[in-house]
């Protein structure tokens, strides 16, 4: 990544919340301390006059795809550059869009846009990393804003930072918090979680939604069989689970458990 | 061993004192019943009695996360001083305390010494408070339910004051700097100590028969109970964390802005999944099950081969913050075929 | 502690308190004075400490090894493929596997400094040799720490009696130290057996087949020789049996293994195999102390 000219970046965004890019944003001073280093080139969301075609040196995408023309771009982007970066954990996972693959489209469009529109084309939202290869995962919903300093900074340096791959639980302990589980008898998702945002949410008293994603191997029947054997209703734990740490594959096999449930 | 009395109503004076011998750190109520170990600058909210705290005393040695060495890229590094405190006072430490400090001694200290554990631990002062057992303790199964050395100063309740066992110099200086806190033992509160160490002996309601432990392990390597443990382990962990003698750490090196390299020590887990992974992918333990009982082998039949003791000192920590309730004593309760 | 533990604890490598520096975790800075490509995606290092002193103390015993260090990249252990005969300078062979060396690899250039810690872990126990016939073996890159017990025994050539070495890769243009191992060869220093797994289409002067086959061909004076492998996992499953078979004491074959490291020095509990310490009194092991540790060579 070493030339004399500043690595050509672009930013891009799929279907999402933006959210991961506007923690790029929110960097600021930071961001500005950058921009001496790197020329961003292509960013829709934050400039005008960018350059839709040329090479980059690093790309950044941020979604899921839910559309052709999701795909198209992801395409396009994959072969413009070198070093691609799935940005946040809908580009990673999947996320919140790929919370209800379980449904049919059709069934989702009526219920949120009554059927009375016509320009929808989606298609099962999958995560950006299940369509092409990439060079790194950055997880997070959003991002954490060091992580992505750390991250371009390594690259500029020609190598890559290691992130966590230790569940939540290791962060929420050495800051001593109250153990959700134990104490309160929530669905924590903390250990099923990978780590690296400080366990921010059972810092501030909230059980850990998932939000990074999963650790590598889960073991989400100990954690089903643990929240269940607190007395927590399956399609609580189907629900909470859902929503990050048990991506897609989990997603259909707590449903049913939690159907099974309500009957 | 020198021995003295305190007055209950001098304690408060007794602990203010401590001030002057560095950093104090004791333990505070967190939540109602749970302890935490904090700097203290308001001596009332010391609770030494507090029989856990969330994490144990390892935190002021070696902090969960600390930047061992930085400097700028291809340069030759130096040490920051993040993981170097200063003189720490910790008020508060129990048998099992103190004796998990010996087994980290044993770790750090031999062979190559850890620069930054060394120079905290003689920065560290330890004055004991005796506590008494919950349903959780089973220090009296592992030898470590009393201590006659390792501190500096160690109290012991009894009714309306303190015995003060003085266990080195350094303990001498505090009581030499505050002479008028301290009287002579008399032989009433020898009498009233030793009848406070056989009730105590007798509160045990947990124990953990360790006879032979690392040979009956040795025979059980390939017992099924370290399948089922491994099907309701989590791996989340929290264990290690909690543990007082649990120092395995991890070393990654960042980069900050312009370039400046930072080797990052963290506490680490055997229980993580990439504990044992090397360059190029394997993993020596990929197995969840092979990790807890790595985990379970390394306290009480590794460690005794190495180091002549096990590094389990029945502080309970681990039966309390287990999320899925796995309990030390019933695994290997399970293991001997007790249970 | 039992008797019997006690013999085992002190039979195990003695571990040499001599390091680059005060803090064990404080890396020295070496300059890279060569780097030459050995195979593909592996290259040889010619490394010097910076301070003259430190250059010239630097001893070590063949099996150790060190730590690399790049501030900021990581660090990453690598055994020694040079002898202590040879003072002044050292060696290291790395194949590109990762992050570490990724960086090194793409970044590093001869003249740059990098950190080393070392030396550290116990090698092989060359003084219980003297006097003996070597067999040595290695599997793909296990030749690494064999090349520098080879030049070793080589450069102590009065000391042993026989040295032989069979070393098996995949493909002729996967063996390391090509020209130099065949040129020892011809000068009769050491027996030495190239075999290959598959020619690969490639010229190739060598044996096929696997090593374990070789061994029995050499006729090797079992009671006056130690036998010393060194290679990935796979290789030791029928080696080290065969080896017993052909009438080795268990305590007469070493290996070496390798495991994560992060401190190198016994504290960061990563390469903890039951009661060992792989990075203190490993790498090298006797088969006995592996048959002794389930966890040691497999899994």
């Amino acid at each position: 990544m070493m030339h004399d000219a500043r690595p050509k970046v672009g930013i891009f965004g799929l279907t999402s919340c933006a959210g991961d890019q506007l923690q790029i944003l929110n960097c600021e001073d930071e961001l500005l301390r950058l921009a001496g280093r790197i020329d961003i080139v292509d960013w829709v969301m934050a400039k005008s006059g960018n350059d839709h075609t040329c090479r980059l040196d690093i790309a950044f995408v941020e979604g899921v795809v839910a559309t052709e023309r999701d795909l198209e771009t992801l395409r396009q982007v994959r072969a413009r550059t070198s070093f691609l970066v799935a940005l946040g954990t809908c580009a990673v996972w999947g996320g919140l869009p790929a919370m209800r693959n379980d449904l049919p489209r059709e069934v989702l469009e009526r219920e949120v846009y009554s059927g009375a529109v016509d320009f929808l084309d989606t298609v099962e939202a999958r995560p950006a990393t299940d369509f092409v290869p990439v060079e790194y995962r950055l997880p997070g919903c959003p991002i954490e804003r060091h992580e992505f300093l750390h991250l371009v900074d390594s690259l500029l340096a020609g190598t890559v930072p290691e992130l966590p791959a230790v569940p939540v639980c290791f962060e929420c302990k050495t800051r001593e918090n109250l153990c959700r589980v134990i104490y309160f008898d929530d669905v924590c998702c903390g250990a099923m979680t990978r780590g690296g945002c400080g366990a921010r949410c059972p810092s501030h008293g909230v059980a850990c939604a998932g939000c990074r994603g999963p650790i590598e191997e889960p073991n989400y029947d100990a954690n089903v069989q643990m929240f269940a054997t607190r007395g927590i209703s399956w399609r609580e734990i189907a629900t909470r689970m859902s929503n990050f740490s048990a991506p897609v594959w989990m997603t259909l096999g707590l449903r049913s458990e939690a159907h099974h449930d309500d009957h | 061993m020198q021995t003295l009395r305190l007055s209950d109503h001098l304690l408060p004076e007794f602990v203010e004192s401590l001030k002057a011998w560095g950093t104090l750190w004791a333990p505070v109520e967190r939540a109602p019943g749970v302890f935490d170990l904090e700097v203290i600058d308001d001596v009332r909210r010391a609770r030494p009695d507090a029989l856990r705290t969330i994490l144990p005393f390892k935190k002021l040695l070696l902090k969960p996360r600390f930047t061992m060495l930085t400097g700028r890229l291809g340069e030759i590094p130096e040490d920051p001083g993040e993981g170097r405190h200063g003189p720490q006072v910790f008020f508060g430490a129990h048998a099992c305390d103190i004796h998990a400090l010996r087994i980290l001694d044993l770790l750090h200290l031999s062979n190559f010494q850890d620069s930054y554990y060394l120079e905290n631990r003689k920065n560290l002062m330890v004055v004991g408070y005796g506590c008494w057992p919950d349903e959780r303790c089973f220090c009296a199964s592992l030898d470590t339910s009393t201590a006659d050395d390792g501190f500096d100063l160690f109290l012991t309740p009894l009714e309306g004051r303190m015995l003060v066992s003085v266990g080195s110099s350094l303990g001498d200086d505090v009581v030499r700097a505050n002479p008028h806190l301290f009287e002579p033992a008399t032989r009433q509160d020898t009498r009233e100590y030793m009848e406070r160490l056989g009730a105590r002996r007798k509160a045990f309601t947990l124990s953990l028969d360790v006879t032979d432990l690392p040979y009956v392990l040795e025979l059980k390597r390939e017992d099924p109970v370290w399948r089922e443990i491994g099907a309701r382990c989590l791996c989340c962990g929290s264990c290690s964390m909690v543990c007082p003698t649990c120092s395995c750490f991890n070393v990654v090196d960042e980069l900050v802005p312009q370039s400046v390299g930072q080797r990052v020590r963290l506490w680490d887990s055997c229980l993580f999944r990439d504990y044992a992974v090397v360059a190029g992918g394997h993993n020596f333990r990929a197995d969840r099950a092979d990790r807890v009982r790595n985990r379970y082998y390394h306290k009480q039949e590794a460690f005794v081969r190495e180091f002549g003791v096990p590094s389990c000192v029945g502080c309970g920590r681990c039966i309390e913050n287990c999320p899925t309730g796995i309990n030390v004593v019933e695994v290997f309760g399970h293991v001997r075929g007790d249970l | 502690m039992s008797p019997e533990l006690a013999r085992a604890r002190t039979q195990r490598g003695a571990t040499r308190v001599t390091l680059t520096s005060a803090n064990p975790y404080q890396p020295a800075p070496a300059r890279i004075m060569r780097i030459s490509e050995e195979v593909a995606d592996t290259r040889l290092f010619d490394l010097r400490f910076e301070a003259p002193d430190l250059a010239e103390r630097f001893q070590y015993n063949p099996g150790q090894f060190i730590q690399l260090s790049i501030l900021g990249v990581g660090e990453a252990p690598f055994s020694l493929p040079s002898s202590p005969t040879r003072r002044g300078a050292f060696q290291l062979c790395i194949r590109r596997a990762g992050t570490f060396t990724n960086y090194l690899f793409d970044h590093v250039r001869e003249g740059d400094l990098v950190g080393v810690r070392g030396p550290l872990g116990n090698g092989f126990p060359v003084d219980q040799f003297a006097g003996h016939d070597l067999l040595l073996v290695a599997g793909g890159l296990g030749m690494v720490p064999l090349r520098g017990l080879l030049q070793y025994l080589i450069d102590l050539r009065h000391r042993f009696g026989r040295v032989m070495l069979v070393y098996g890769s995949r493909t002729p243009d996967q063996v390391l130290f090509r020209s130099e191992l065949t040129s020892m060869s011809r000068r009769g220093d050491a027996e030495i057996t190239l075999t290959v797994d598959a020619t690969a289409g490639q010229p190739w002067d060598g044996k096929v087949g696997v090593v374990t086959q070789l061994v029995d061909n050499l006729h090797v004076d079992v009671p006056k020789t130690f036998a010393v492998a060194c290679g990935p996992p796979v290789f030791y499953q029928f080696l080290l049996e065969r080896l017993v078979a052909a009438g080795f004491g268990k305590d007469r074959i070493f290996l070496s293994l390798e495991r994560r490291m992060e401190c190198g020095v016994g504290k960061c509990g990563h390469c903890a195999v039951g009661y060992t310490f792989t990075c203190l009194h490993g790498p090298v092991f006797s088969y006995w102390d592996a048959i002794n540790l389930p966890e040691l060579i497999y899994t």
